[in-house]
């Protein structure tokens, strides 16, 4: 009977299964492709991580997967971006704001393992010490581009909820203390009050990116909070363009993604190649922001204080869409990553190809 | 394709079971031979060839002693052959391991030393038969036991061969529990206790210390059995499944009375391969001292080659055969007063210590750590870094070394011998815990 198991999972797996090939088999490529594919078609395997999960911390085990694992969430521990990789970001940067001509800004926005010592194991094994990385960033750009420092406001409230448990990003409410770091330079002194927003709280509990990889179940879900201007009125468009086509919410948190299976893009209906946030404010200026994933944080205050806001995803960025985009109109430009982006190639040639 | 991994428990060894059983009896042991030599394909692709080549030349080897059985010079230069052409290929694939700072290729020592049995088998007249390419070749190559064994001598897989094996039910249920069985040793103590010993391993100048390395050297010396027995009974296992009877590999070694049993009791096939092989010529030589020096040495350093041609490796097992010589000719009498209790603390101090050479890179390194050890390296005895480890660590490396002794086994004996009917359900439900177990350590 035990052999009905992967009788049955051979008739699952189909089209799924992996085509061998010479050279994956003779470098073992081939073999670990198709662990993957049986693993993911196990049942119950959800259960089998979280006995396996279970079975590292019974043996001492507190970090499995790079993720530290504790009631107080889940940490992911962040590679340090290998030799150069860093210089090479930064000369980027520094030649992009030298041929663009527009104000020019950088955050770069450290993570949990870095801001939430506290929760790590004692003597816990840090691959990166992000204060460091980010201190020899804002060195790097320094004279080329103004530089907003984040970290201490995030460090200063680390014992607040500006994490995701369960999710390698930013809260809401993290995401307004990046903001606050982020007016005074991009503002001048306008900067919205924390009072100025209420809260609605998504009722769904929500187990992020960090939960997939490591389902443990001493850890409490996290909740998705949305924060809405009551100030003064604002209406929000928010265009997404993709290679899927164009997409346009009128609200900045269009709630029923949440329903649909995708609870993190209520945050304006997620990260696209670009999003331009169209906004009914009493100001004029447009602010361009180079980012990732963060952005779904602090995007939401920000956009208050701008008529427009254009987040481009250079990752995702296509030729034809960054034909379109023209960084020389926009009043001001950010770049805003998370260290653990800043820490992989950023896509220089499109870089490149906008500055010209 | 490695032994533990879905593709191997879902994939490979379904569709062995199946084909072999599918197959007629009698061309069993050749449908076994493909499914090996496609295995060993899979598990070590590019090197396959070169042990390929050593078994077809052992076949050439063999064919020839039986052509010129009546010339005996002629024989023992044909066995002659099969030695040193072996042992070229094995410090050829050690030296080359070394050199790329990798592992000795899968299968290589397995297969090796198997063709050297089957001639010297054959060379001193046990074999029943004559050894055909189908008989030698899954006799090297039997896929259960490419990975760490156990050694296998030709005469009782001849025997075996002869009988037609197959397996019933109950054979079926219990090899597969063994399977599974050694598959959790490999993945779980064996891998976690492997994290720890590389984690502790890597510590600093001001993180270190006595209790540290202790508890490093420790942790790998668990890890090693655990990793190495655990694929001896996933080979154990995988045979009984297919009817034929491997030996046993390892008897609790850490529970040994000297250093003697040690080696009984540690790979001991392979003990006993070079009991066959180097020892029985020697026997004539018993009471010659240098002789009997010379055996130990020898049983230790190819212990120590086992693992690969390290120095750190050799030094182990030339440690451990320092101490069984003086055993033999130093003290033994003091041994044999000495209460059991204190034997065997005094074995597994040994042992350990030995350990401290194994995990060493260089000869420098290996003397480093055995100082570190026994302080004498100016180390202080303990910091707050491995006494937080030891705090979170200790109840694992407890559970792993009383499941190291024959105290579980014992009580799972005890339960077959007062529950006979309950047997085989039981192993079935046990079969269904482990699979689970089994597939979860791999995910």
């Amino acid at each position: 009977m035990l052999l009905a198991i992967p009788v049955l999972m051979l008739l699952g797996l189909g089209e799924d299964f992996p085509t061998p090939l010479s050279l994956t088999i003779a470098d073992g490529s081939y073999f670990s492709e198709l662990d993957q594919t049986i693993a993911e078609r196990l049942p119950v395997r959800t259960r089998l991580r979280q006995l396996n999960l279970w079975l590292g911390l019974l043996s001492g085990q507190q970090e499995q997967n790079d993720i530290f694992i504790s009631k107080n969430g889940l940490i992911k521990n962040i590679e340090a971006a290998g030799p150069g990789r860093i210089q090479q970001n930064v000369a980027a940067i520094r030649s992009f704001a030298d041929r663009a001509q527009v104000p020019t800004y950088l955050t770069v926005i450290p993570t949990s393992s870095a801001i939430l010592q506290q929760q790590l194991p004692p003597y816990a094994e840090i691959y990166n010490n992000q204060r460091k990385t980010i201190d020899e960033i804002n060195r790097g750009v320094s004279g080329a581009v103004t530089v907003a420092d984040v970290y201490p406001a995030l460090f200063a409230r680390r014992d607040s909820y500006i994490y995701y448990r369960t999710e390698n990003n930013l809260t809401a409410l993290g995401g307004y203390h990046v903001y606050s770091a982020l007016a005074p330079k991009l503002l001048g002194q306008e900067m919205l009050e924390f009072s100025h927003f209420d809260i609605k709280y998504l009722q769904t509990p929500y187990y992020g990116d960090l939960y997939q990889k490591s389902p443990y179940q001493g850890v409490s879900p996290d909740t998705l909070s949305l924060y809405r201007y009551t100030r003064y009125a604002r209406d929000y468009t928010v265009t997404h363009y993709g290679p899927q086509g164009v997409k346009t919410y009128h609200t900045l948190y269009p709630t029923h993604l949440a329903d649909l299976g995708e609870p993190m893009n209520v945050y304006f209906g997620g990260v696209s190649a670009v999003t331009k946030i169209q906004v009914s404010s009493p100001y004029l200026r447009s602010l361009l922001i180079f980012g990732d994933k963060t952005a779904l944080s602090y995007l939401p205050f920000l956009a208050n204080s701008y008529e427009q806001i254009t987040l481009v995803d250079l990752f995702q960025l296509t030729p034809a869409l960054a034909k379109e985009l023209a960084p020389k109109q926009y009043d001001q430009i950010l770049f805003a990553y998370s260290i653990e982006t800043f820490d992989t190639n950023i896509p220089q040639r499109a870089l490149q190809l906008l500055a010209e | 394709m490695q032994l533990a991994s879905l593709t191997f428990f879902y994939i490979f060894l379904p569709a062995c079971l199946g084909l072999y059983y599918l197959a007629p009896r009698r061309v069993r042991p050749a449908v076994l031979l493909v499914i090996s030599l496609a295995f060993y394909a899979l598990a070590s692709p590019i090197g396959f060839f070169l042990p390929v080549a050593s078994v077809l030349m052992d076949l050439a080897a063999l064919s020839a002693m039986a052509r010129l059985d009546q010339k005996p010079r002629f024989r023992r230069a044909c066995l002659w052959f099969s030695v040193t052409k072996t042992l070229v290929m094995l410090i050829w694939s050690g030296a080359t391991a070394l050199q790329q700072g990798s592992s000795l290729m899968v299968g290589v020592m397995v297969i090796g030393l198997s063709g050297v049995d089957c001639a010297v088998s054959v060379y001193n007249r046990e074999a029943a038969g004559p050894v055909g390419p189908v008989r030698l070749g899954l006799y090297c190559f039997f896929f259960a036991r490419l990975e760490q064994g156990p050694l296998w001598s030709y005469p009782d897989f001849e025997s075996q061969l002869e009988e037609r094996p197959s397996a019933g039910v109950d054979s079926l249920l219990r090899g597969l529990n063994l399977l599974l069985v050694g598959a959790v040793k490999v993945m779980l103590p064996g891998q976690y206790l492997g994290d720890l010993y590389e984690s502790l391993r890597l510590y600093g100048q001001g993180e270190v210390s006595v209790l540290s390395r202790w508890v490093m050297v420790f942790a790998l010396a668990l890890s090693v059995y655990y990793r190495v027995s655990g694929y001896c009974d996933m080979a154990k296992g995988m045979g009984a499944m297919l009817g034929y009877r491997l030996p046993k590999n390892f008897y609790y070694p850490y529970q040994s009375r000297s250093v003697q049993d040690f080696f009984e009791r540690f790979l001991s096939t392979l003990t006993a391969f070079l009991r066959r092989v180097v020892y029985k010529p020697r026997q004539k030589e018993r009471g010659n001292l240098p002789a009997d020096l010379l055996s130990l040495a020898l049983v230790g350093l190819l212990m120590g080659a086992w693992f690969g041609l390290q120095t750190g490796h050799l030094l182990w097992g030339a440690f451990l055969a320092l101490f069984a010589i003086l055993e033999r000719h130093v003290y033994p009498a003091v041994l044999e007063a000495v209460p059991t209790l204190f034997r065997r603390a005094y074995t597994l101090v040994v042992v350990v210590l030995s350990f401290a050479l194994f995990a060493g890179t260089g000869a420098a390194q290996s003397a480093g750590y055995l100082g570190d050890l026994l302080g004498m390296t100016g180390l202080e005895f303990a910091n707050n870094r491995i006494l937080y480890l030891l705090s979170t660590n200790w109840p694992f490396l407890v559970i792993c070394f009383f499941f190291a002794t024959n105290a579980f086994s014992l009580l799972v004996q005890l339960l077959h011998r007062v529950f006979p009917k309950l047997s085989l359900p039981l192993t079935a439900v046990s079969d269904a815990v482990l699979l689970a177990l089994v597939t979860a350590l791999l995910l």
